[in-house]
């Protein structure tokens, strides 16, 4: 709890994970969110290991983790964005636009495609940071607008066409690869994973977006830097968009110009599946990590057991709704 | 009594300038937009997106958003054929024949798409409302949840519409030869909830609700109730736009209108309402949808591909925000 002296009256501003207690109450391990994922992840895993063993071979295992991992970063950076109380729909549009562009750059080799994706993305989430922070737009409309620009701009800068990714090892390493007999995006999103949670939980820098998402008048008035925050968020989910693009795409071997279409939905959830709240100052990023497992882990069991891809869809949407109705009414307890 | 100046006349009526300063645009851009097919063409483009925007701009001067109406305009006409099928198999009539030809009860199918569609934004509404979950996630998750059950419905493959006598006038006649029936549709619905929000006690109420709802909780209005029915008015606009797209075509498909949620917020926020709520109005969405079907028009006629004018339409959603948003601020100086 940090209390903060506004207009004479002491206000009370709860910011990051809570502190547990010594000896938790049942109620209070209910409160927690974190043991809620947990319980939710561990029911999934039951789940599975009674009514589809399959889900338990090395090869569906590494498979599920790699997918996870892949939008699992893009709902990082969503995440770190829905802390601060804003949102972005972009984060699909950017993978695109930075994979087309990074495209241009192929006969290059690895290294420049790969350097020109991360960089565009990053660029196309400081503009979107830029607009909301100093525009003072709402980022609802704003990012709709630029999934909007950006989806466009891929296809008329790739011509609407695949490129195929041949002979590019370096490349095609990033999606399929292994470090350590871990796939590398496994690697790649569990280092982003714990760099966002010490940033968040350990830094002034992770304490300031907090702050921002809870109140961000009183933020400004005690000397946060609130434009600045917001533009790297921003800046960060546009990075990390473009991150995942380069290990999606080399799943199939080819960039297409409407690659990263739909991520943006699937990102939202996954962070608010991870019990990060839309109003802003409430989640943590290992809340989105186990958020992802259960994502994929659903995902993967659905489409094991042969309920096929459109009941999948069904039960996403109705999974998110549920899990967001039961975290509402935990806290209203 | 306040004096107009003429700046002030052309901020107030600058959605209309647009929309001729557009008009003359088209005509010197191409000389087939000024063609009474061309401007029928326009006119039947405009009602589908502009009837679900009537929708949108309700939801969101209340504040919230709806992002299941794309979903909704999949979902309805394929439950409700499904619904028809089986009620009508149990008087031994097949609805759906030759594997995916609907041939039979094609009246009560228009009345289910109305039903269903205005009982899923009811039920939006109920969710966001009694559950307090923020109406982004409850649409969203509908969103999917929609289209899924869309595609397990109708199986996946396009259903074909087949008698279509009765229906057909909807998406395809010309009231005296000249202007479409859906367009005027849209007019009609436009017009009675302009008229709504201006001369009953629905507006303030609706307007209250988005301004401050705090403010309008302790001042008695019921703002539960109005929310429920912003989402409600939304999911018949999703039936009446999916009744007008799907006769057009003689076919349901459950992949269809994916995506017109957000052209629809499109419309919404180039007719000036703000998300912040309370703010807007209901002709202004009316413009706005024209503004956007001929600029889709223009692109077309000038020959650019779709491509550009996803982006084209990105710029204009972002300028007309950033002009709103000057406004605002202008006229919370100075008042």
């Amino acid at each position: 709890m940090q209390s903060i002296h506004a207009g004479g009256e002491e206000v009370s501003i709860e910011v990051g994970p809570p502190k547990t207690a010594r000896f938790p109450s049942f109620t209070a391990i209910l409160h927690n969110n974190m043991s809620l994922l947990l319980f939710i992840l561990a029911a999934v895993v039951v789940f599975a290991a009674v009514f589809v063993p399959h889900v338990f071979q090395l090869t569906n295992i590494a498979n599920v983790l790699r997918m996870v991992s892949i939008v699992g970063l893009v709902a990082l950076g969503e995440t770190l964005v829905l802390l601060t109380g804003e949102i972005d729909l972009s984060v699909g549009s950017i993978m695109s636009l930075s994979l087309a562009m990074g495209g241009i750059f192929l006969h290059w080799g690895s290294g420049p495609a790969l350097a020109v994706t991360c960089l565009t993305g990053l660029l196309l989430g400081l503009i979107n940071g830029i607009a909301v922070a100093l525009g003072r737009v709402s980022s609802l409309i704003m990012t709709l607008g630029t999934l909007s620009i950006y989806g466009g701009l891929a296809n008329v800068v790739a011509g609407g066409q695949a490129s195929y990714l041949y002979g590019l090892d370096a490349y095609l390493w990033t999606g399929k690869g292994y470090l350590l007999g871990i796939p590398i995006p496994v690697v790649i999103f569990i280092t982003a994973v714990i760099a966002c949670s010490i940033m968040l939980g350990c830094s002034k820098a992770g304490r300031t977006v907090y702050f921002t998402g809870a109140n961000q008048i009183a933020a400004w008035y005690s000397g946060i830097g609130v434009e600045r925050v917001k533009i790297a968020v921003f800046g960060c989910a546009g990075l990390f968009a473009a991150m995942a693009g380069p290990m999606f795409a080399s799943q199939t071997n080819r960039v297409t110009p409407i690659q990263g279409a739909g991520f943006e939905l699937s990102a939202i959830a996954i962070a608010v599946l991870g019990g990060t709240a839309l109003e802003g100052a409430r989640g943590n990023v290992v809340g989105t990590l186990i958020g992802a497992l259960i994502y994929g882990l659903l995902l993967n069991i659905l489409s094991l057991s042969g309920v096929g891809t459109y009941m999948e869809q069904v039960l996403k949407g109705v999974m998110l709704i549920a899990i967001v109705l039961a975290f509402q009414n935990i806290r209203r307890r | 009594m306040n004096k107009r100046s003429i700046p002030e006349l052309l901020k107030q009526n600058a959605l209309v300038l647009v929309l001729l300063l557009l008009i003359v645009c088209g005509t010197i851009a191409s000389p087939s937009f000024f063609t009474l097919y061309n401007w029928q063409n326009i006119l039947i483009n405009i009602s589908t997106l502009g009837v679900l925007a009537l929708g949108q701009t309700l939801v969101m001067l209340v504040r919230q958003v709806d992002l299941a109406q794309g979903s909704l305009m999949a979902f309805s006409p394929i439950a409700a054929i499904s619904i028809t099928g089986l009620a009508l198999s149990l008087s031994g009539e097949q609805v759906i024949q030759g594997g995916n030809y609907v041939a039979n009860g094609m009246i009560w199918i228009v009345i289910l798409t109305v039903v269903v569609s205005t009982l899923v934004g009811f039920t939006n509404g109920i969710i966001t409302v009694f559950a307090r979950v923020p109406s982004l996630i409850v649409t969203l998750g509908m969103l999917y949840a929609l289209r899924g059950t869309a595609y397990i419905l109708s199986g996946g493959h396009p259903l074909y519409l087949t008698r279509l006598e009765n229906v057909k006038w909807l998406g395809t006649t010309q009231v005296f030869g000249v202007v479409p029936v859906c367009f005027l549709v849209f007019l009609i619905i436009g017009v009675f909830a302009v008229l709504v929000l201006k001369y009953t006690r629905v507006g303030p109420r609706i307007y209250a609700t988005g301004n401050n709802e705090k403010a309008a909780l302790y001042s008695g209005v019921n703002i539960g109730f109005w929310k429920i029915a912003a989402f409600t008015f939304s999911g018949f606009c999703a039936a009446v736009a999916t009744l007008i797209y799907s006769s057009r075509l003689e076919s349901v498909e459950a992949a269809q209108a994916a995506g017109y949620e957000l052209s629809s917020i499109a419309i919404v926020v180039i007719g000036g309402t703000t998300l912040e709520g309370g703010r807007g109005t209901m002709s202004g969405t009316i413009l706005a949808a024209m503004i956007l079907g001929i600029v889709i028009n223009i692109i077309s006629l000038v020959g650019l591909v779709i491509w550009y004018q996803t982006i084209i339409i990105g710029f204009i959603i972002i300028a007309a925000v950033f002009v709103y948003l000057r406004r605002m601020r202008h006229r919370e100086r100075f008042s």
